[in-house]
Parts: C-alpha cells; sequence; structure tokens
C-alpha cells in the first residue's frame, strides 16, 4: 500500500497515475462535458444550422466548430486563436463550497460556466442566427436530464419483454470509467444575448449557462483498512511490567500475530 | 513608380537599425507561435515555432516600458511594454503585419517573446494592440503573461 489517502472524489482517483503530458486527467468531468454537450448541439443542429450559416464571414458550417475547456476570458482569447461558433466549459470562477454531506462523505459543491459563443455579428446576420442561442439552452438541458447523449457515447441493452437490443445514450455524468463523477448536477441558470471579453470591446452573441455539481470522496483502494467495529478496553494488563490502558480496534483484516492492540501508559 | 513610402521605407528600415549596432538596444524581439497536438490548447505535445522581428541587418527594435500614467490610461498591467517603431514590409525588408499578427489555425496561441536584461531567459506577453495606421511604422502592446514580480 502506497503513502496515499487511496479515495476517489468525483471524477479524481488518487493516486494519480502518469497520463499523457498534461494534467487534465484529474478533472475529468471538464472533458466529458465539453466533448458531451459538443456532440450533442452538432447532432441535434448540424443540418438546421449548416443551411443557415454557410456564407456568413467568419462562421463555419458546424454548429460547435472550437472547444475549449477554458473560461473564455479576455486573456485567453488574446493568447489562443479561436473558430466561431466556440463551445468552452471550465469550472467557475466563483468558490468552491465543501462541507460533510454524511459521517463518512464530504461533499464539493461547485460551480461550472458553460459560454456558447456565436462570434461577431452584424444585426442581419444576428437576426438570422441568434435564436440557436436558446435552443442550444434547451439541448444542454435535455442532455442533463437524459443523462448523457448518444452522439457523444451509446450503450446497448436488451428490452426485457422481447429481447430486442435498444440503443441508449451511455450515462456519464455519474460515477463509473470514463464519466463526470458527478453526485449531482443541474442548471442553476441561462441567459442568451450579446457578450463581450473586454468593457467596450466587440459584442459577441452568446450562450451562458451556470451549472451546479456536486462531487462525493470515498475510499477507492482496496489495500484501505475498513473498520467492521471497533471494541475498546480500559484498564490494567497485568501482564505488562508497567500496567497500563489496552486499547483494541477490531478491523476488517487480520491483526498482527502480536495482537496489534496498542498499550499506553 | 513607386510611391515617396516606397523610397522611404530602405532608408528609414537602415536609420532604425543604427541604435542597434551602436548597441543600445538590449532587447530582442519575436513571435511566438505555438501549436499542440492533443485534442485542444495545451493538450499533448507542443511545437514552438518562432519569428524574430529585427529591422535591417536583423537588428532589434526598439523596447519600452511604460510608465505608471500610460499603464492607468491604457489600462495596461504592470510590466506592459511598447514594441517600436517597427518598419513595415517592403521588397527585401521590413516586418510585414501578417508576421506581427499571424494568421493562426483556430487553437494555436501567439506570444511576444521578449528577451533582455529583465528578461535573461525570455518573457512571454500577449499582443494588446497593434497600431498600423501610420504609413512609415507600427507600433506593438505587449501585456505580461503573469503578473510580473516588482
Amino acid at each position: 500500500m502506497s503513502d496515499s489517502l487511496a479515495i476517489t472524489w468525483g471524477g479524481l482517483s488518487l493516486p494519480a497515475t502518469a497520463i499523457g503530458t498534461d494534467l487534465a486527467s484529474l478533472d475529468p468531468a471538464r472533458d466529458i462535458l465539453l466533448e458531451l454537450f459538443a456532440a450533442a448541439l452538432n447532432s441535434e443542429l448540424q443540418d438546421a444550422w449548416a443551411a443557415a450559416a454557410g456564407g456568413i464571414d467568419l462562421l463555419t458550417p458546424i454548429p460547435v466548430a472550437h472547444k475549449l475547456p477554458a473560461l473564455p476570458d479576455l486573456d485567453t482569447m488574446r493568447q489562443a486563436k479561436a473558430a466561431w461558433p466556440m463551445l468552452a466549459v471550465a469550472r467557475s470562477i466563483e468558490p468552491n463550497q465543501e462541507d460533510e454531506f454524511t459521517l463518512w462523505q464530504n461533499r464539493i459543491t461547485s460551480k461550472w460556466s458553460i459560454d456558447y459563443v456565436l462570434g461577431p455579428l452584424e444585426i442581419g446576420d444576428q437576426l438570422k442566427l441568434g435564436d440557436v442561442l436558446i435552443a442550444a439552452g434547451k439541448i444542454i438541458a435535455a442532455v442533463i436530464r437524459n443523462g448523457g447523449h448518444k452522439a457523444y457515447a451509446a450503450t446497448t441493452l436488451v428490452t426485457p419483454t422481447t429481447g430486442d437490443p435498444l440503443t441508449c445514450a451511455k450515462q456519464v455524468l455519474g460515477p463509473g470509467t470514463g464519466c463526470c463523477g458527478f453526485s449531482t448536477i443541474g442548471i442553476s441558470s441561462f441567459i442568451c444575448g450579446a457578450a463581450a471579453f473586454s468593457q467596450g470591446g466587440p459584442k459577441y452573441h452568446a450562450l451562458t449557462m451556470t451549472l451546479q455539481t456536486t462531487e462525493l470522496d470515498s475510499i477507492s483502494d482496496a489495500d484501505a483498512v475498513l473498520y467492521t467495529g471497533a471494541s475498546i478496553a480500559f484498564g490494567e494488563d497485568l501482564d505488562q511490567p508497567e500496567p497500563g490502558v489496552v486499547v483494541n480496534l477490531d478491523t476488517a483484516i487480520p491483526l498482527p500475530a502480536d495482537g496489534g492492540g496498542e498499550t499506553t501508559p | 513608380m513607386g510611391t515617396l513610402r516606397d523610397a522611404l521605407l530602405p532608408a528609414i528600415n537602415s536609420i532604425r537599425a543604427i541604435p542597434g549596432l551602436l548597441g543600445i538596444r538590449p532587447y530582442t524581439v519575436s513571435i511566438l507561435v505555438g501549436t499542440s497536438t492533443g485534442a485542444y490548447t495545451g493538450r499533448g505535445d507542443r511545437l514552438v515555432e518562432q519569428f524574430p522581428i529585427t529591422e535591417a541587418g536583423g537588428q532589434p527594435p526598439k523596447v519600452r516600458q511604460l510608465n505608471t500614467e500610460e499603464l492607468a490610461l491604457g489600462n495596461l498591467g504592470k510590466g506592459s511594454l511598447r514594441i517600436g517603431p517597427i518598419t513595415p514590409d517592403f521588397p527585401g525588408g521590413g516586418t510585414s503585419i501578417e508576421r506581427i499578427k499571424p494568421c493562426v489555425a483556430a487553437g494555436q496561441t501567439v506570444h511576444v517573446m521578449v528577451t533582455g536584461p529583465e528578461y535573461p531567459n525570455g518573457a512571454r506577453f500577449l499582443i494588446k494592440d497593434v497600431q498600423t495606421d501610420h504609413a512609415l511604422h507600427y507600433m506593438l502592446t505587449a501585456e505580461p503573461v503573469s503578473e510580473m514580480g516588482p
């Protein structure tokens, strides 16, 4: 057993193993949400968007042309080139809350910022395409209610009555491999309209949605000692040359041959 | 027949190299274009291309640290720099606007790298503003990517 805490907390599993050349695997929920929502928007809006947005400067014929796993603030947009429309998903700058959920589980409550930015549009294009923003909000809400989207990941179930295979969206928001590991997820608010990356800067037409999630911790390592109960005996140990208090703990793993008790004078 | 601007640019380019020849342009400036091999910016391996900004003979441009009044009026971060005048491109020399603000693909990054006495290992700046409204020079305003120390 390593020196690790040996816990999972949402999508984080300790000890962390080396995967690739970055640390994105420490918070996998962000990338999963980004790819999930992008796949859903592209799947649901592709045909309508391509027909309406074709030929408009700066816009691509794909509803989500660029994915950004970060807050789209001014500094970010000045350093990295974006294509439009752009979808950005990141934990919000609002503080996370940590509290005791049960006697043995703690909980982290986080806010997330989802930004779907069409780009800078003149009034004609704005009136032509702007309604996609409220549609995107409804699609993301439906994906959250559904727990996933077939365009992102699908799983095949068997219909109990007929035995026929049934393809469903894989549930990726809760616990499991390749999932977000959320305990709860919900939409706090969303707003559509003109937005700017800087005060007085160009207006970009965007949907900004705030999600709230909770993540619970749990013991992840089979080597971790699980106490099934404890018996504590106080009194003098007459076998010892200097009598003291004996404390014995009953655990799920065998105690060492010497009894495993701790004697404190 | 060329314009007066066409005739002046090569001469101005050479004149702007004189301080560098005299050793009083201690900072060098480059544009860095970063490409990530992963799915998103910053993921996977990082490839960085460097494009120096120079005057005639490869001499560096003027780099000036902005004073507190300029920082406040320009809403600029501490440590911001003004780079230039940079001579626009002409046949045989100068710097094109595409070199200063390269047309990159989505997800690629663009930074200004400044190396000199205060940044011996080089420091990355983001492009805050490029002034292109003068016929004979460009001016580049760059802001530190992260907070500079006092």
